[in-house]
């Protein structure tokens, strides 16, 4: 080409070169660059439009079929009928309106009309005459008064004198008696009564005008309803139709929110965002858009997140990162997650996004989120996997070695060392710290990966540095091992202990006292219903029993009561958070004797807080006798393994001086007590901003096959935490054995470790009935309560160890039962700290707890405010109980009535008969029972408890007492029971 | 046509036969329970409590009553299937006297009615285990002379005291009359059942269910008669 021009140049002039190949050349470009332009704009860089139309189609399917389905149900021969019936009814009435009666009607009111107007001008007519009468008599009277002033005026005397108002007086006497007056008064009255006559005339007519009117509107108004009845049938066609208008009008549009006051920027000031996440995801807060593929899927649960978290508030990206202002699929989501969801070209487009701080969460990742906000729930019923995140890492103690975010002000999660002597066998130790999952698989105690020779230094320097017991009054002496085990297996020690040789006593007692016999079916099916969501051991516990169903049940049918209709209990939400820790919850004691010497066990059983302050083992108030019996009985579990000549070497002083250089390496402080590392830092990285860690800044080492994301590094590291370890950067992290849904979970709770800023009006904070709910279930957590209780509905598997709901430990919160209804919270408190056996012929003792003031204080709230009861104010007896209503109590409680201490206890009073049968001692309740709860559990006490020992007396009370007023004996036996005890 | 008079002629034998039926062409069905094994020793109760009533005569466990030549006593036998019957009493009596259930095996009507007396004059409980009915606990304290209960759905229902541990009794609720309980010889009669082939239900508290069949011939007893083991 150039050539070309080079060689024509040669030839022509530059005037008269003809350029009409580089003009059109240069045009065509010009004209493609437009049309390159103008694509690139509409199509390329909107991509949206596509999707938006995708959507429009979409819709206008799903809006045509409904059309259709509408139509077809509108031509189904019922409606069909029904359309035929009102449109002749319709017809006919409007027939009505043209036909001769309505004219008739119409001309009558016509007339009538006429007559009434006349009527009335006649009567107006009459008035009138009947004002000019008047105005004659009044002018008749004052025109004395004119008459003798002017005299008086032209006299040149005062016209308000006596003088002038005598004369008045006497003029208008005159005039009264005059004929000429009365003949005006006379047609005045004559008027008046021709008026009176006329009205009832009036009225009548005014009534039949009335009457033809509204005659007249019933033919309107008969149609006009026929008119709305068949728009009715039509509405739903006509509306569908709208909406298809609607749809097909759409043009394709930018769709955003503005979210103000979410975010804040570097300064701390709220800033105002934009997602535009619905230009696409047009489906997205709209029902019928479940199942439908994305992006137009609507979100799940829709009106539990929306409904919570208006769009408009919180907009998509707040929850689901991402960047909220992008319109194409590549820079919204910039998602490694998505990557493999996408085709291969737009996976190379998100490939690009590699580095960026805030890449869309996918799935569960999302939860992190959640913990912005909620970070002062410890259980987000909406965000199930970082719940269970946060209560791993409370669990396994995460914050030993690292710095997290909510657990600041954490305490160490391990066994204090500081007594360790006297109560580890050093052999078993050197095997503990070596593997402790080899000892107890289900322990928190991670793997630190130590050789023999490792483990020996560190129990050389543990043992070195072990402070002696206190010296304790009583010695251990051999017991009976047989006393021993029947005191174990029912104490209640396998509340929270498991023992393998004693799962063969579990007798398969439902955990919940139920209706029906306790083997029943009806048993089986209460079960399920009160431990809804309850842990899957259960279910074969509730074959057996379905299996034992007595002969004569003729078919499985859940129990039913009295033909009443159930009113639902009262569920205080989220018993989710309810941890049920079982008879997991402490080691298992199947080979205690390797560990422990019988003289540690005594002295721990007799008083654990003496040997470890800190320690959540209750006090079980054993006597010695007791406690000998028990730790003889454990001693049987197990055998002590002697290492050879271990002793020698864990005095030597290089190994304690190895010992002390692994536990700082180790960071073995982090969970537990350690004489000499008081004040040791932790010795892991700072995770509080671990969330958003970019990946370039992770270490992979040398790991082959991790791909390179954020949540790979994390779940790997977790799954084995040597697998980045090179020769140069040693990985010392513990092995904590975590399942690949365990990790999932801590990863979520790390992905929320990120410093976001909240404003005050996002935060979900904790109302205080919120707080002691949460407050209360975290005690229940520490003490595992649940482990022998019901509460809540979950937990109490201890009692399978027993023959009957009635001698195992009671439920507190399950169905209509309500601890915290029944019992008044000070008695709760103080009980708490310091209990007592109010069933004593129970073989199951509730043990003493090492309750703080705070703790006892939290659970009697929490009881109270599960049960909806104030705290800690509440209903105290002010007024002496009326003497004839007491008197009355103690009358329906005697022998010749209810004979209530047939089986209640009475203070030292004790009822005939075994221990088995009696009830708990009354002169208790005035201090521990709520008044207002008596009431309710004498109504009808199988609807509090179903299947309680306590039958009901009403219905039913005697007719001699009170009158026979049932509701009145009730009132006189609870101020009975109440007044018991007080003298 | 032919087939319009066949039927007309079959219902006609149908309705005469019913008719008939219900007149006096009725079977009945008789036998007698026994025990296959040694007959367990009797064994006192261990009257704990109110001793002054539930004491005067000595009690013994009644789960399972072997009398001479091994009958055994509170067998339960129902005619499962047949038709119509009548009930001879729409009312049944339970008593609570001496701390024992009398009888310790009440047939009920699901129809009519149970009175539950209490002749011992002292507090006594109601509580029973069922599923197909609502479960009751009730206390019958000595002014309530008569506790009245309704079974509406048929089960065969256990009955406790709480108040007196030993205690137990069986409430047959039934929606047909053809039910017998053996005596202490181990017969039962179940009288004007209509003929026919029928299952026949034995069920005893602790020697448990057996079915045996049974035809039954209008105006004459059929003989039923089944050994039970533990």
């Amino acid at each position: 080409m150039g050539l070309m021009f080079r060689l024509r140049r040669t030839r022509l002039p530059d005037e008269r070169r003809p350029l009409r190949m580089a003009f059109f050349a240069s045009s065509m470009a010009l004209v493609l660059a437009t049309g390159w332009a103008l694509w690139d704009e509409g199509k390329t860089r909107r991509p949206w439009i596509e999707y938006q139309r995708q959507f429009n189609r979409l819709e206008q399917q799903m809006v045509e079929q409904a059309l259709t389905a509408a139509e077809a149900k509108f031509r189904s021969p019922e409606v069909q009928a029904k359309v035929r019936e009102l449109e002749a009814a319709l017809a006919k009435a409007e027939e009505a309106i043209q036909g001769p009666d309505y004219a008739r009607l119409k001309a009558e009111l016509d007339t009538l009309e006429g007559q009434r107007v006349d009527k009335a001008q006649q009567i107006q007519f009459i008035k009138s005459e009947l004002d000019e009468q008047r105005y004659r008599v009044e002018h008749a009277q004052f025109r004395c008064q004119e008459q003798e002033e002017r005299k008086a005026r032209e006299a040149r005397q005062d016209p308000g004198s006596p003088d002038v108002r005598k004369a008045v007086e006497a003029c208008r006497d005159t005039t009264v008696k005059s004929a000429e007056y009365k003949a005006l008064v006379a047609n005045e009255k004559a008027l008046e009564q021709r008026i009176q006559a006329h009205e009832p005339g009036l009225a009548k007519l005014e009534k039949a005008v009335e009457d033809k009117q509204a005659a007249l509107k019933r033919f309107s108004e008969a149609a006009g309803k026929l008119r709305d009845q068949l728009a009715e049938l039509k509405a739903p066609i006509s509306a569908l139709q709208r909406r298809l208008e609607g749809i097909r009008a759409r043009a394709p549009e930018v769709q955003q929110v503005v979210i103000a006051g979410l975010a804040v920027n570097e300064f701390k000031q709220p800033i105002l965002t934009v997602d535009r996440c619905m230009t696409c995801h047009l489906g997205i807060d709209r029902a019928g858009f479940e199942n439908a593929p994305q992006p137009f899927r609507a979100h799940p649960r829709l009106e539990v997140f929306f409904g919570k978290h208006p769009v408009t508030r919180f907009g998509c990206t707040a929850c689901h990162q991402g960047q909220g202002s992008a319109l194409t699929v590549f820079d919204a989501h910039s998602s490694h997650e998505l990557e493999e969801k996408l085709q291969a070209d737009v996976r190379e487009g998100l490939r690009r996004h590699i580095y960026w701080e805030r890449p869309m969460f996918h799935g569960e990742m999302v939860q992190a989120s959640c913990q912005v906000c909620h970070s002062a729930q410890t259980f987000v019923p909406l965000a199930p996997v970082l719940s269970e995140g946060k209560q791993l890492v409370a669990q396994l103690g995460c914050f030993g070695c690292h710095n997290l975010r909510g657990f600041e002000k954490a305490e160490k999660v391990g066994p204090s060392l500081l007594r360790v002597k006297s109560k580890a066998d050093p052999s078993w130790m050197v095997h503990w710290i070596q593997n402790p999952k080899g000892y107890l698989p289900l322990t928190k105690m991670p793997n630190f990966n130590l050789s023999e020779d490792e483990a020996i230094s560190v129990s050389a320097y543990l043992l070195k540095h072990s402070e002696p017991e206190a010296p304790y009054p009583t010695a251990y002496q051999p017991g009976s091992a047989e006393r021993g085990r029947e005191l174990v297996s029912r104490l209640g020690c396998l509340g929270c202990h498991q023992i393998k040789e004693m799962e063969s006593l579990k007798k398969g007692t439902s955990v919940l006292p139920v209706v029906g016999a306790p083997d029943s079916v009806g048993a089986a099916t209460a079960v399920e219903a009160a431990k809804e969501g309850g842990n899957g051991k259960d279910t074969e516990k509730r074959e057996g029993q379905a299996g034992a169903a007595p002969a004569g049940s003729p078919e499985a049918k859940p129990p039913k009561r009295g033909g009443v209709k159930e009113e639902a209990p009262p569920v205080y939400p989220g018993a989710g958070e309810v941890y049920v820790g079982g008879p997991t919850f402490g080691p298992e004691l199947g080979q205690l004797a390797s560990k422990a010497n019988p003289q540690w066990i005594y002295r721990w059983l007799k008083d654990p807080k003496r040997f470890r302050p800190k320690t959540n083992m209750p006090n079980l108030r054993l006597s010695d006798q007791e406690a000998r019996d028990v730790a003889t009985y454990l001693m049987t579990l197990g055998r002590r393994q002697e290492r050879p000549a271990l002793s020698a070497e864990l005095q030597s002083e290089a190994r304690i001086k190895a010992g002390e250089a692994l536990i700082r390496k180790r960071g073995c402080f982090g969970c537990h007590e350690i004489k000499g590392f008081e004040t040791a830092e932790k010795i892991a990285p700072d995770l509080t901003d671990f969330g958003v860690k970019r990946v370039d800044r992770l270490f992979f080492g040398e790991a082959v096959g991790v791909r390179q994301t954020w949540e790979d590094f994390v779940f790997w590291k977790l799954k084995n935490p040597q697998i980045y370890q090179t020769a140069l950067a040693p990985q010392i992290m513990p092995n904590f054995g975590l399942t690949d849904e365990q990790i999932k979970a801590i990863r979520v709770f790390l992905k929320s470790q990120v410093d976001v800023p909240v404003p005050r009006a996002f935060e979900r904070r904790l109302i205080d009935l919120e707080a002691a709910v949460q407050d209360g279930r975290r005690i229940l957590q520490k003490y595992n309560c649940t482990g022998c209780h019901v509460i809540e509905g979950k937990g109490g598997d201890v009692a399978t160890f027993y023959e009957t709901p009635q001698v195992a430990p009671p439920p507190l919160v399950a169905g209509h039962l309500q601890e915290g209804e029944k019992v008044q919270a000070t008695w709760l408190y103080e009980w708490l700290a310091r209990p007592t056996s109010l069933r004593p012929w129970l073989k199951v003792r509730m043990p003493t707890f090492p309750v703080t003031i705070d703790e006892a204080t939290t659970l009697s709230k929490y009881f109270a405010a599960l049960a909806g009861k104030g705290f800690p104010y509440e209903f105290v007896r002010v007024e002496e109980y009326s003497p004839e209503l007491v008197e009355a109590g103690r009358k329906l409680a005697s022998k010749d009535y209810f004979d209530c201490f047939s089986c209640h206890v009475q203070g030292s009073k004790l009822p005939e008969g075994p221990p088995e049968g009696w009830a708990p001692d009354l002169s208790l309740a005035r201090r521990r029972l709520r008044p207002e709860w008596i009431v309710k559990w004498l109504k009808d006490p199988q609807k509090i408890q179903p299947g309680a020992k306590m039958p009901s007396f009403y219905p039913g009370g005697p007719d001699d007492i009170l009158g026979g007023n049932e509701e009145q004996q009730i009132i006189a036996l609870r101020d009975y029971i109440m007044s018991l005890g007080e003298r | 046509m032919k087939v319009v008079w066949t039927v007309v002629a079959i219902m006609g034998l149908v309705v005469g036969g019913v008719v008939a039926a219900s007149a006096q062409d009725v079977g009945s069905l008789g036998g007698r329970i026994s025990f296959a094994g040694d007959p367990p020793a009797k064994k006192k109760l261990d009257v704990t409590k109110d001793k002054e009533v539930c004491g005067k005569t000595e009690l013994y466990d009644e789960s399972l009553v072997v009398g001479p030549d091994k009958g055994v006593k509170n067998v339960v036998v129902t005619v499962v299937g047949a038709k119509g019957g009548k009930f001879a009493s729409q009312k049944a009596t339970l008593d609570q006297r001496g701390c024992t259930y009398t009888p310790r095996v009440v047939v009920v009507p699901t129809t009519g009615e149970l009175d539950i007396l209490n002749s011992d004059g002292i507090l006594h409980n109601i509580h029973t285990y069922s599923t197909a009915n609502p479960a009751i606990n009730k206390a019958q304290p000595k002014f309530k002379k008569v506790l009245t209960e309704k079974f509406g759905k048929p089960e065969i229902i256990k009955a406790s005291c709480d108040a007196h541990a030993w205690m137990t009794g069986w409430i047959v609720a039934t929606d047909h009359p053809f039910v017998g309980v053996t005596d202490e010889k181990g017969n039962f009669a179940i009288k004007n059942v209509p003929p026919g082939n029928y299952k026949v239900e034995i069920w005893h508290e602790t020697l448990g269910k057996q079915v045996k069949e049974v035809s039954i011939k209008a105006k004459e007893e059929a003989k039923l008669t089944a050994e039970l083991k533990k």
